[in-house]
Parts: C-alpha cells; sequence; structure tokens
C-alpha cells in the first residue's frame, strides 16, 4: 500500500472531496472543496474520479516523504511545488519516484491550493466523506506532522495531463460576483444596494462563511424570521446588515434573512479571494 | 403552498407548521432532490440536475395534511430530571420542580427541524409556562446528553458543544453517532416523548 508521511505542516491543511450529501436534515453540513472547480481539474489532470480525496491547503506550507512512486497534481492558488528540492509546474501531471519529498510552500496570491495524488489519499470516512467540517469539526482531522495516509484506488481513466493556463488565478481585486435575490430579497428595504455598491472582505473568513464590509441592508420587520434552511452561497444578513456569504461548512438552517445567493462559479472564486479584497454583486439573468 | 426558487439548484417551499412533516415526506418519496431540510414553516429542497419551479409546483400541488402516508413515529427518551438549573426554572416559572418535570415529560412534542449542531433537533409543543428566554450568560461547554429548554423550543445536546439554554436533565442515549447507519437519533417530523427516569 502505497503511503505519505508528513515531516513538516504550517497551516489549516485539510482533506477534501465533494462532501457528505443528504445530511442537510440532520444539521451536517456538505462541506467539501470549497472551491470546487480547482478540485475537479486536480483530479482531472491524473484521472482521478471527480470525488477522490485531495488535500487542501489554505495558505500553508507541508512537505511529505512517499515510500513509493505517485503521480501528483497542483491546482488552486498558485504555490511554488518542489520534488526532491526541483522546481515543478501546476496544472500538470507530475511524477514522484518512490522515497521522494514533496514540498508545496504558497505564492502571493489566492487562498487555497489543491494537491491530488493519482488513485486519491484515503481519509477518515465519516458519513459518505472524508472532508474535514469545520462547523461540525467532524471528517479527517486537519494534517499534522507525522500524519501518514495510504493512497486509495479512485482511478477513472488515463493521466490525462490537460494544461488548462485559463485556470491560473491572478491577482484578485474588484472580484464581480453573480448573485440571484433569495425568497426574502423583498423583506428588505434597500435591497437593490446590493447590485449597486461595493463590498470589502472583512478578516472574518472560513470555510463556514466570509463576511462583508459595505452600506448596510436593512430587513424590513421587527418580528422574528422563523428558521430555515439555507444553502451554499447564500447571503445572510445578520442583525448588524452586514453580509455573510456561507461556505460549504455552512450552519444548514439558520434564522437571520437571507438577501441573495452566489453562483457555484462565484464560490470557487470567493475560495480564492482574501480578505481586504472589494467585491460587488451582478445580477444573474 | 409556495414554492420559491432559492439559488441555481434550490427552491423554498413556503407552507404551515402543520404542512411540513407531509410536505417533507412528498419530498423525499420523489428522489428528486439531494436535500430536503424541513423547519418551522418551510422545507428546504435541493437539487444536483435540471429541474424548474414547475416541476416542483406539480410535485407539491397536491400535498395536504391528510396525504402523510406513513404515520409519525413516537420516539421515546429516557431522561432523568437533574439538570444544574432545574431550581431555577422552577423559581423563574413559579412552579415546583415536581411540576416542571411532570408538565415537561408529559407533553408530547414535534421535531421540527434541526440546526446548530449534527444531531441537534429543535422540539416544538413546548407548555407556555415554561417558555423561558436563554440564559444571559451561555455556558462554554454543555456535555453531551443534556437536555435542555430555551424559548418555545426543548432540545438534546448532541454533542459537548457551548450552549445557553436552561439545562433540566440529562439522558444516556447517543443522540448523535457519525459512524451509525442512522448518524441522528431523532429526524425531524418525529413526535417525542421524555420519559423519566431515577438516576
Amino acid at each position: 500500500m502505497k503511503t505519505i508521511t508528513f515531516n513538516k505542516t504550517v497551516g489549516f491543511l485539510t482533506l477534501q472531496d465533494q462532501g457528505r450529501i443528504g445530511y442537510a436534515n440532520i444539521a451536517v453540513p456538505t462541506s467539501g472543496a470549497f472551491d470546487q472547480k480547482s478540485h475537479q481539474l486536480a483530479n482531472r489532470l491524473i484521472g482521478n474520479s471527480p470525488n477522490a480525496c485531495v488535500i487542501e491547503s489554505l495558505r500553508g506550507s507541508f512537505e511529505f516523504i512517499t515510500d513509493s512512486e505517485l503521480v501528483i497534481s497542483v491546482t488552486g492558488a498558485p504555490a511554488s511545488v518542489q520534488v526532491d528540492g526541483r522546481e515543478h509546474e501546476m496544472f500538470r501531471a507530475i511524477f514522484v519516484p518512490a522515497g521522494s519529498a514533496v514540498s508545496v510552500s504558497p505564492g502571493s496570491l489566492g487562498m487555497r491550493t489543491y494537491l491530488a495524488i493519482r488513485g486519491g489519499i484515503v481519509g477518515n470516512q465519516i458519513m459518505g466523506s472524508s472532508s474535514y467540517d469545520e462547523l461540525s469539526q467532524i471528517g479527517t482531522p486537519p494534517i499534522k506532522p507525522d500524519d501518514k495516509f495510504t493512497v486509495d484506488n479512485q482511478v477513472a481513466g488515463s493521466i490525462t495531463g490537460d494544461y488548462l493556463p485559463g485556470s491560473v488565478i491572478n491577482g484578485l481585486n474588484n472580484v464581480e460576483l453573480e448573485a440571484m435575490p433569495a425568497p426574502r430579497w423583498s423583506g428588505f428595504s434597500n435591497s437593490d444596494i446590493l447590485f449597486t455598491s461595493t463590498y470589502q472582505v472583512t478578516s472574518s473568513v472560513n470555510r463556514v462563511g466570509l463576511r462583508l464590509t459595505g452600506p448596510k441592508l436593512n430587513w424590513n420587520s421587527k418580528a422574528r424570521l422563523a428558521s430555515e434552511g439555507v444553502v451554499t452561497g447564500a447571503i445572510q444578513i445578520p442583525v448588524d446588515g452586514m453580509p455573510l456569504i456561507f461556505g460549504p461548512d455552512h450552519p444548514t438552517t439558520g434564522g437571520y434573512p437571507v438577501v441573495a445567493v452566489v453562483s457555484r462559479n462565484s464560490l470557487d472564486l470567493l475560495a480564492q479571494t482574501a480578505p481586504g479584497t472589494m467585491v460587488s454583486f451582478k445580477q444573474a439573468r | 403552498m409556495k414554492a420559491n426558487r432559492y439559488g441555481w439548484h434550490g427552491a423554498l417551499i413556503e407552507c404551515q407548521p402543520d404542512e411540513v412533516s407531509a410536505l417533507t415526506e412528498t419530498c423525499l418519496r420523489s428522489d428528486m432532490f439531494t436535500e430536503v431540510v424541513p423547519a418551522e414553516c418551510t422545507v428546504l429542497v435541493c437539487w444536483d440536475k435540471d429541474l424548474s419551479i414547475l416541476q416542483i409546483e406539480n410535485l407539491i400541488s397536491n400535498v395536504t395534511v391528510k396525504t402523510a402516508e406513513s404515520p409519525r413515529r413516537l420516539v421515546e427518551i429516557p431522561v432523568t430530571y437533574d439538570g444544574q438549573d432545574l431550581a431555577e426554572v422552577a423559581q423563574l416559572t413559579g412552579l415546583t420542580e415536581s411540576e416542571v418535570i411532570e408538565l415537561h415529560s408529559s407533553t408530547v412534542f414535534n421535531a421540527a427541524f434541526a440546526g446548530f449542531a449534527p444531531g441537534f433537533m429543535y422540539c416544538t409543543g413546548l407548555p407556555e409556562v415554561l417558555q423561558l428566554p436563554r440564559r444571559a450568560t451561555p455556558r462554554t461547554r454543555v456535555p453531551a446528553g443534556s437536555l435542555a429548554m430555551a424559548d418555545a423550543y426543548t432540545a438534546i445536546y448532541p454533542l459537548n458543544s457551548p450552549g445557553g439554554w436552561n439545562l433540566i436533565g440529562t439522558t444516556d442515549i447517543k443522540m448523535f453517532d457519525a459512524e451509525a447507519d442512522q448518524p441522528s437519533f431523532l429526524l425531524p417530523g418525529d413526535r417525542v416523548r421524555f420519559v423519566p427516569v431515577a438516576r
């Protein structure tokens, strides 16, 4: 069995797949890779099943040693990828000889880098997924030094080694997000300002959600809104009137009104959006 | 009943509180959805293929309170009424501790919806006299299995977690077990009764 052993980990490193589907009714978030596009691309480059488990690194640095030869790929936020000290390109299939050290360290742009291993990584499978859920703290615990993982056999086809330059994440300033009004849209006295203003991402960002700051949205009613189910990408407006956009580990129900929902593509962008970035919302047609 | 588009792959169906169970059952039975999330007077449905609001409207057009096929199960949960806040609850409600216990344990609750933590089920039906606000200062740690009340709800904390509800008892039942086939002991729509047991 192929095994990798981490000898260095800095930052928040988790295993992520497509998440836990079908448990929102018992308050278990979907979880799964935040930047789904990068997760899928990492798997596709090396012929993995789309659900294969990969490493999601939140601007972290890590190094692991492999006891067997591997094929890996790295996508998402730009990072330096080295095999035994030699630099390799992202967005390609990379051959790693047995006994080598693979190290990844973050660049200056983006937030989340993904590393996939051909076959996928075996995590702690809980309710159909190995993903670490930051809200419920279930799944595979965040990776720390001396952790060992074995390689799975979730292979879907041959190594394509596609190179998709368009996937490279550039500097993200003034990110435009696509959003659709949600059922409580008309309960706000000034919902239109969402589409005419600019907001800034605060430092309160994690897999549960991103808090923004900017013009305040006003909920019309003093009455309590009955708790209701919420979706990933929902823009919830708590009492302070500032938008909170839900990521993959968001609570499954909430009592604050949701003004709009951002698209899947926009969520992939948000997964790479650093605190301080300005964002605006464009109404989806 | 009204289905409102909620993002690209979801709809929030608004209904009356007593229609939630029948609507949830219809949605689950249709096999059209990846998630069906009942709440107090809504059911959220999510899907991963192409579905239109019209298809959802067709599906729910015949749902009434009476269309529920399976009778809702009654789940009995053995509890010891030994919570840290029982004396204070008695004082605030003007009841004796045994009257609080008698009232709480003779009520059949409705597991209305989940939230806060995996397996945490908000149960409605709490008699008005027992409805108290949350504690001014939440506890940083409430042990798993604590039976609690706040506002119009009663619930059992499924995992160790912070919590601001009034603690009135404890149960040995494992309310959430991620390794189990059915991870949550209670499901939305269950009828729930708490059965007093001596410690």
